[in-house]
């Protein structure tokens, strides 16, 4: 847009870490929701080769300890993932966003209570204050997504609140309440557009942490229940088999760490394109 | 000055900003009219209180400042914020003194210009889109349809100076406050864009405040002065008046610094001594005192009010004190 040349789609592609990342993430994503049409077994269906087998033609992946398939437990696995790191993202970022907006344009007192509260939380670690929420709302498939989402809102409501403050002291602002706008127009229609930038970067970031936490849950036996195939309690049981079957803790990891890493290759290329963008504008 | 022709009456306005320690005295109670299809011009240099004044008349200073101003029968400073909202942009507006920065850089002109219409009008997206050309046209944007789905970075400082022009007119506002709207500008684009706003302002019969620090730019602008030192309106007076026959101590120092073709090039160019008034601090009398040539005793002690000389020209100065009337 700045050279009213490239789209940003091209830009995005164009930089290096950019195009890994939307490789790494699509292949993950791809599979997760094709996953029926990958592989043929269930994820919960126990027995269908012998037990903790290494990789073979059948299994390319192993079994684990009740003989099932691991690779479909990965693939249906990413699915629990994503939905857990998508999911908390969007709710952390909806309710930390307008947190930030509200306290970054009105300031004054319900900005100092708005961002205290904010430092309460982030006072804790990350991994504590979930266990905590889960331990106050109990465990089940959501609890896990709302404890991550918890977690993670002050990072948006702090990041909101400094860029509304940077906006805020522009002079469109002033022109836009001179025109008579009303607050809230000011706040989403005007300032928001400006700040959406940096948000998105924060966005895949966030939920590369956010699956992290997921899995580091799950690991610790606090995210989705037992049979459920989630990569942090695959993890967590393949670790006891360690000597025998190596491959069943290496291959959750290793999905793991490629959805994490093409995430952050994904936030870097963005943060390439929207940085190019604000120099190249002038 | 007829009261009946006034459509902004401003009553001892006073604004002041409670910092950590001090107050600052930006406005301190100042008094003056604005007639119905008139251009008024608000001279002072920085800090001198003229850009807090229009910002107390559009309300959007951290604080409601203390007095009056009425616009038609309402005081400004008492409405809702609803009603208020409601009056700026639609009756009154602003042009601002840095188009670089007052246009948002992330949304096209033209949606930025139709925005106050679709919040203070009823209209269809597409009698919007026909009323920004044509103004975008008339205020010198050619092939405004292109134009307006630009952003505000592929304009130039001219050309965007001309589209918040175009944004403050769009709702056709009786009076538009013009804070040095020529100040960032190429003095050959200075002239242009003054062009434009006084044949607008004609055309369309609305009033004018324009503020500026620069005396020479109202000459051919203005129909009456008011000139402002140290938060007060020291000397106001017809444009022709003032030019010919200042009163003031300091708009006479302020004339005497405007270098003419006349000048003798070899002389320094005359200045006012001294520095302007720190108004965390004002003195205790007139505020120029420290730096008048002509101080008298009674100017450091107490603050000269703003009255009458001769035929509507104003003066706050203890020397005219006996000519308007006679000393206590």
């Amino acid at each position: 847009m700045a050279d009213g040349t490239d789209g940003f789609a091209v830009k995005l592609w164009r930089s290096r870490s950019g195009r890994a990342g939307i490789i790494l993430c699509s292949l993950i994503v791809l599979a997760a929701f094709c996953a029926p049409l990958i592989t043929l077994y269930n994820p919960l269906e126990m027995g269908v080769g012998t037990r903790l087998s290494g990789p073979s033609g059948q299994h390319p992946m192993g079994t684990d300890e009740y003989g099932r398939d691991i690779m479909t437990r990965i693939l249906y696995g990413a699915r629990i993932s994503i939905v857990a790191g998508v999911g908390a993202v969007l709710i952390a970022s909806f309710v930390g966003v307008n947190t930030g907006m509200v306290a970054g344009y009105f300031g004054g007192a319900l900005d100092s209570v708005l961002m205290r509260i904010m430092d309460a939380i982030i006072s804790f670690p990350a991994t504590l204050m979930a266990i905590v929420v889960i331990a106050i709302i109990g465990t089940n498939s959501l609890s896990s997504i709302l404890a991550i989402a918890i977690v993670n809102i002050p990072t948006f409501a702090r990041l909101t609140r400094a860029n509304v403050l940077s906006e805020i002291s522009k002079g469109y602002v002033e022109a836009n309440r001179a025109l008579g706008f009303s607050h809230t127009r000011i706040m989403y229609q005007e300032i928001l557009p400006n700040v959406l930038s940096t948000l998105f970067v924060q966005i895949t970031v966030s939920i590369a942490n956010a699956i992290m936490l997921e899995s580091a849950l799950s690991f610790l036996g606090l995210g989705n229940p037992p049979p459920a195939p989630s990569w942090g309690s695959m993890l967590s049981t393949g670790k006891d088999y360690m000597l025998y079957a190596p491959t069943y803790a290496i291959f959750p990891g290793l999905s793991l760490t490629v959805l994490i890493v093409g995430l952050y290759l994904l936030g870097d290329g963005l943060r390439d394109v929207f940085d190019s963008r604000q120099s190249g504008g002038r | 000055m007829g009261n009946s022709a006034a459509i902004l009456r401003v009553c001892n306005l006073t604004v002041q900003f409670q910092m950590a320690k001090d107050t600052v005295h930006a406005v301190n109670g100042i008094d003056f009219e604005l007639n119905n299809g008139e251009t008024l011009g608000i001279v002072g240099e920085s800090g001198s209180g003229k850009s807090v004044t229009i910002k107390s008349i559009m309300r959007l200073l951290p604080t409601i400042p203390a007095g009056a101003i009425f616009y038609n029968d309402e005081d400004l400073l008492k409405l809702s914020e609803d009603r208020m909202r409601d009056i700026r942009g639609k009756e009154i507006s602003m042009i601002f003194q840095n188009p670089m920065t007052a246009f948002n850089p992330v949304l096209p002109i033209g949606k930025q210009i139709a925005e106050s219409i679709e919040f203070h009008e009823d209209v269809t997206a597409q009698e919007r889109r026909f009323r920004v050309f044509e103004l975008l046209s008339e205020v010198g944007i050619s092939n405004p349809e292109y134009r307006a789905l630009q952003y505000p970075h592929e304009f130039s400082g001219g050309m965007l100076q001309r589209a918040m022009i175009a944004s403050s007119l769009i709702c056709s506002p009786k009076i538009v406050l013009a804070d040095e709207p020529t100040t960032g500008l190429d003095v050959t684009i200075q002239a242009q864009i003054i062009r434009l706003i006084k044949q607008i302002k004609e055309t369309r019969q609305m009033s004018l405040i324009w503020i500026t620090h620069d005396l020479s730019l109202l000459a051919g602008l203005a129909d009456r002065i008011a000139v402002m030192y140290g938060g007060r309106i020291v000397e106001q007076a017809n444009v022709d008046a003032l030019y010919e026959r200042p009163l003031h101590p300091y708009t006479q120092g302020i004339l005497a610094s405007i270098p003419t073709l006349s000048t003798d090039r070899s002389s320094l160019l005359f200045s006012i001594p001294g520095l302007p008034p720190n108004p965390m601090a004002l003195p205790q009398g007139c505020a120029f005192c420290e730096r008048c040539k002509e101080a008298m005793p009674i100017c450091g002690d107490r603050v000269p009010a703003l009255k009458e000389s001769k035929n509507n020209h104003l003066v706050a100065c203890w020397k005219y004190e006996s000519e308007c009337g006679g000393n206590e």
